[in-house]
């Protein structure tokens, strides 16, 4: 059906009318979290099942993107590789939600294992951007990367030590991948504020702001986590952790939210009125 | 047959181009005159037309879609453009011979030069294909420009050559059924029959405003080419199109005769000054920058551009940067010349 809007007014409408579902989406969240009005079963059933949903979706955006482009191209490459980093998110979730609605309290395991892995799937993405963007020689490629990989290796190894040697002791499994995350999460925003500061003002910066976005709420999360902030809240049954349950879900739809924007402007955008 | 040292001439002009015109009307009055001008104006006829006087006095109009642009009188060394204002005092004779050429816009802007351009030197040499070929790239990478004419029984061409290494050299070829321009390079000689040719050199001031608009015509394409293929790289092709698409409608929506897609700009557009064209110009520019910059950003845009400019050679940066980059409100495009 045609509505009789110009590509302008079809971008406009579809971002306000995605802004909306996410505030209403956030809002049913917070009840369900806060109220509990099912039973508690249900509860933590829909809790979860937001979560996977908010990663499904942006995942399912990300492919829109990554359909967008042309087999040659290459921002097509960038949103492959994006686009399976949040599939394995969303498995993540999907994964550990069944594991928690199943089991209750869910240590690290398998579902890291989908979580981890689309780090190295959004590093690939960001490398891909960076060459378009920069281009440089293979030499300030290889010295680049070696430096940044070098500086991640150090601060993971002061993480995990800090970890294994803290006073809340931990396995050197539940070390290994508890250190990882907030180095990586580190990783993705610094290069996040690199391209938002590239294409600031432009459509292609939303999605690595609500990457940057997002980034810095499993920053927070890693550290509260470290820190023994997140325990201590849901023990103390206090608002800490649940304030943080719901940004990680804002966090998702923040970066949906960008990654939309880049499609709307992509099929909607620099066309002729009509 | 090759003449290694040129035969120099001081004081020269430009090649008469009104002489190829064949007269069609003789002896007619002025009166007539302005009845056969009404006739090219309702046929939109673009060329040159040729105005002679018993006197030796030869005058050249030059048409484009109908209207009259700009009136030459050629003396045996210079040539005037006639002010607008005192056309009708120059036309007032009773006996004028009058002929038409037609020409595309492509050789109108090759005449504009040809007519308005001044000559420093004129060299003529005698010089085999060969020979043509190893002399035309070395004129071709001098900073002068100029107009070369060959000349042999049966070839009446003249080639301008901007020299800077200007790939490209415009071609104008008379024969018998009109004139004919193509766009060549520096080896443009390799196509001529094995013979000998008499070759004159005119060489021009390339400080001179019309080699500027020469100069910045064909400095621009590669770099608007460059900076969409960027966009491209960045945005995508579906992006790219979609923004030539709408800098194209732009343009003629204003009234400017070019087509840009992403190989650059198809600029049919004959500009009357260095100023109007230069003033084209920065408007593409600024458009360019207001369509792209909401997808990558007005920062990255001015980044794109500047990378642009560093990748052309020094001479064209410097023609892009002073003409177009230096006036306020194209974008801040600092570090490049």
């Amino acid at each position: 059906m045609r509505l009789g809007w110009s590509a302008k007014e079809t971008s406009v409408r579809i971002r306000g009318a995605a802004k909306i579902a996410a505030l209403v989406f956030i809002a049913i969240y917070t009840i369900i979290y806060l109220l509990e009005p099912f039973s508690e079963v249900w509860n933590n059933v829909l809790a979860n099942l937001f979560l996977v949903i908010a990663a499904s979706l942006t995942a399912t955006i990300a492919t829109m993107i990554w359909a967008r482009y042309e087999q040659t191209e290459t921002p097509r490459r960038i949103w492959w590789y994006f686009a399976v980093g949040l599939w394995l998110w969303a498995a993540a979730e999907l994964t550990w939600g069944y594991l928690n609605v199943t089991q209750g309290e869910v240590s690290e395991g398998i579902a890291d294992v989908f979580w981890v892995a689309a780090y190295l799937f959004f590093g690939q993405a960001l490398l891909v951007q960076y060459l378009i963007l920069a281009r440089p020689s293979k030499q300030e490629l290889v010295s680049r990367v070696s430096l940044a990989i070098l500086g991640l290796i150090v601060i993971y190894v002061l993480l995990y030590r800090l970890l294994v040697t803290g006073a809340d002791e931990q396995s050197w499994f539940g070390a290994a991948v508890n250190s990882f995350y907030p180095v990586a999460d580190l990783f993705l925003a610094l290069i996040a504020i690199w391209l938002v500061r590239h294409f600031s003002g432009g459509a292609f910066s939303r999605p690595w702001l609500g990457l940057l976005a997002f980034s810095f709420t499993d920053l927070l999360y890693a550290w509260m986590e470290i820190s023994g902030t997140y325990s201590w809240s849901v023990n103390q049954a206090n608002l800490w952790s649940a304030l943080f349950d719901i940004a990680y879900v804002g966090a998702y739809l923040l970066l949906g939210l960008g990654i939309l924007s880049q499609w709307v402007f992509l099929k909607y955008g620099l066309r002729s009125p009509t | 047959m090759t003449v290694a040292s040129p035969l120099l001439i001081i004081g020269a002009l430009m090649p008469d181009f009104s002489a190829f015109i064949p007269e069609t009307h003789r002896n007619v009055s002025s009166g007539y005159v302005e009845t056969l001008i009404q006739a090219r104006r309702e046929e939109l006829f673009t060329g040159l037309m040729r105005l002679s006087y018993p006197s030796g006095e030869n005058l050249g109009f030059t048409f484009l879609e109908g209207v009259q642009q700009k009136l030459y009188r050629f003396f045996e060394d210079t040539v005037d453009v006639i002010p607008r204002q005192i056309w009708s005092d120059t036309l007032d004779h009773s006996s004028i011979s009058v002929g038409f050429l037609r020409l595309s816009v492509e050789a109108m802007r090759f005449t504009r030069i040809v007519c308005e351009a001044p000559v420093v030197r004129v060299e003529r040499l005698t010089l085999a294909p060969g020979g043509l070929i190893d002399t035309a790239r070395k004129w071709s990478v001098e900073p002068e420009p100029g107009i070369v004419h060959v000349q042999s029984e049966v070839i009446n061409k003249y080639y301008l050559i901007a020299g800077h290494s200007t790939p490209v050299v415009e071609e104008l070829s008379f024969a018998e059924g009109g004139v004919r321009f193509s766009l060549s390079d520096g080896s443009f000689s390799q196509t001529l029959p094995q013979t000998t040719y008499v070759v004159t050199r005119y060489v021009s001031n390339r400080d001179h405003e019309t080699w500027h608009e020469h100069g910045l015509r064909l400095a621009f394409n590669p770099f608007l080419r460059m900076l969409l293929n960027r966009f491209g790289e960045l945005a995508g092709r579906a992006l790219t199109g979609r923004l030539c698409e709408r800098l194209s409608i732009w343009a003629g929506e204003n009234g400017w005769n070019v087509a840009i897609s992403s190989n650059g700009i198809v600029n049919r557009q004959y500009f009357e000054t260095l100023e109007s064209a230069v003033g084209f110009y920065i408007e593409l520019i600024r458009r360019f920058q207001s369509e792209a910059s909401p997808a990558l950003g007005a920062r990255m845009i001015d980044g794109i551009a500047r990378d642009v400019l560093i990748k052309l050679d020094p001479y064209r940066r410097e023609l892009l940067t002073r003409h177009i980059y230096s006036q306020s409100g194209v974008g801040a495009i600092i570090g490049v010349s």
